[in-house]
C-alpha cells in the first residue's frame, strides 16, 4: 500500500506587495514553509487539489471532480507566471479516475491542461525546481453547482483509500490543496475579508475536526466567505483524505487589498 | 448573480482565453471583436468602458469580469510582477 505522507493546504494566490510588504512577506514565507515541508516528506507523487478559473474549463461545461492525466502540464501563464512544464503522474491520475468511476464517483480525466495560477502559485513555490510528478486533482468551486463540502469530503476519502488501497507498496504521496480562503472576487462586495471566519476555518482544519467543515453549505459559505470561499472545497476535499489529522497554522494575514484572506496549514497525516 | 450574461460575452471572453493574440483588440477594435460573438448593441458600452460592478450587473461570470478587465486595463486589483516572490523560492 501507498501512504499519505505529506497534507497541506494555501491559498493560491498572491498579490502587489506595495503597501503591504510586512504581510505579504509573511504570506510568502509561510508558503515557502510548505513547500519545504512537502519536499522534506520525499514524495513520490504529488497531487495538487485546486480549482480552475475557467482557463481550462468552460462555463456551459460542468464537471465536479476531474483529474489531468497528461505526462506533463504545460502552465497556462497568467499572473506572468513560468510557463515550464512540470512532470505529470499519469499513471496515478488515470488509475484514480478508474478507481473513482468503480464507487460511482465521476473524475473525468483530462488531457491539454494548462494549469493557472490556482495550481502554479502553490506548485511553484512547493516545488521550484518541478521535479516531482504531479497529479492535478480538480475540484470545481467556480461554476453552479459546485459540489458540497460532503462529496468534496467523500472525495478526500476516496483518494485515501486509492492510496492505501491500490497504489504500489511504500508510494509516498503528497497533498496539497489550493484555493481560498474568504473573498469575493468580480463581484461588489471584492475587497472584503472575513477573518472569523478564515480562523474559525482553519481552527477547525487544524484540530482533526474537519469533518465538522462537511456539514457545511455552499450557500454558507458563499455567504459567509464569498465566491472566491468556495475554493475550500479543496481544503475540505483534503481534509477527507486525512480524516482526523490534526495539523498546524502555517500563516495566515488578512489582504484586503490582494481581495483575499490568505492562509496556509499543515496537517500531520500520521 | 442578476442574470444570464447577455448573447455572446461569455463566448467572447472564452475565446480570448484561449486565442490571447486576439486580446488587443478590445482597445483597438472592440466592435470587430462584439460583430463577431454578435454583441447586442446595448451593452456594447459597458463592455466598453462599464466597471466591476457593471459587469456584475449584465450577468457577466465574476471570473470571466476579472479577465476582462485585466485585459482592458481597467483591473480592479493592482498587478505586479511575479519575479518579486518567484526569485526567492
Amino acid at each position: 500500500m501507498g501512504a499519505i505522507v505529506g497534507a497541506f493546504a494555501t491559498s493560491h494566490v498572491l498579490g502587489a506587495p506595495d503597501g503591504v510588504e510586512d504581510q505579504a512577506e509573511r504570506v510568502f514565507q509561510g508558503m515557502r514553509e510548505i513547500g519545504a515541508r512537502l519536499r522534506a516528506a520525499r514524495p513520490d507523487v504529488l497531487v495538487v487539489i485546486t480549482g480552475d478559473h475557467l482557463n481550462n474549463f468552460h462555463v456551459d461545461e460542468h464537471a465536479p471532480f476531474a483529474i489531468a492525466s497528461d505526462a506533463s502540464h504545460t502552465p497556462y501563464g497568467d499572473m506572468g507566471l513560468p510557463r515550464d512544464p512540470i512532470p505529470g503522474a499519469p499513471d496515478f491520475a488515470a488509475g484514480f479516475a478508474a478507481f473513482g468511476a468503480r464507487a460511482g464517483v465521476p473524475i473525468p480525466e483530462l488531457s491539454r491542461v494548462r494549469p493557472d495560477h490556482g495550481v502554479m502559485i502553490p506548485h511553484g513555490v512547493a516545488d521550484p525546481s518541478r521535479s516531482i510528478p504531479t497529479a492535478l486533482l480538480y475540484v470545481n468551486s467556480v461554476l453552479e453547482p459546485s459540489p458540497t463540502p460532503q462529496a468534496c469530503w467523500n472525495l478526500g476519502g476516496l483518494l485515501k483509500s486509492y492510496v492505501e488501497d491500490v497504489r504500489p507498496a511504500d508510494e509516498r504521496i503528497a497533498l496539497l490543496a489550493g484555493g481560498g480562503l474568504s473573498h469575493w472576487l468580480g463581484v461588489p462586495e471584492e475587497g472584503q475579508v472575513n477573518v472569523t471566519w478564515d480562523q474559525d476555518f482553519i481552527e477547525t482544519m487544524i484540530s482533526g475536526r474537519g469533518a465538522e467543515l462537511a456539514r457545511l453549505t455552499n450557500e454558507q459559505i458563499l455567504a459567509e466567505a464569498g465566491n472566491g470561499g468556495l475554493e475550500v472545497a479543496a481544503w475540505i476535499t483534503l481534509a477527507g483524505a486525512v480524516p482526523g489529522a490534526k495539523g498546524e497554522k502555517l500563516y495566515y494575514e488578512a489582504m484586503p487589498s490582494w481581495a483575499s484572506g490568505m492562509g496556509g496549514v499543515a496537517l500531520n497525516p500520521g | 448573480m442578476p442574470g444570464k450574461a447577455p448573447a455572446g460575452v461569455h463566448a467572447l471572453i472564452h475565446h480570448l482565453i484561449e486565442t490571447p493574440q486576439d486580446r488587443p483588440l478590445i482597445k483597438d477594435d472592440p466592435d470587430a471583436l462584439f460583430e463577431r460573438f454578435g454583441i447586442p448593441d446595448r451593452v456594447r458600452d459597458t463592455l466598453k468602458s462599464g466597471g466591476r460592478d457593471d459587469l456584475y450587473a449584465l450577468g457577466v461570470h465574476p471570473n470571466l469580469t476579472m479577465k476582462w478587465l485585466i485585459w482592458s486595463g481597467r483591473s480592479t486589483i493592482p498587478g505586479f510582477p511575479i519575479s518579486y516572490y518567484f526569485d526567492r523560492r
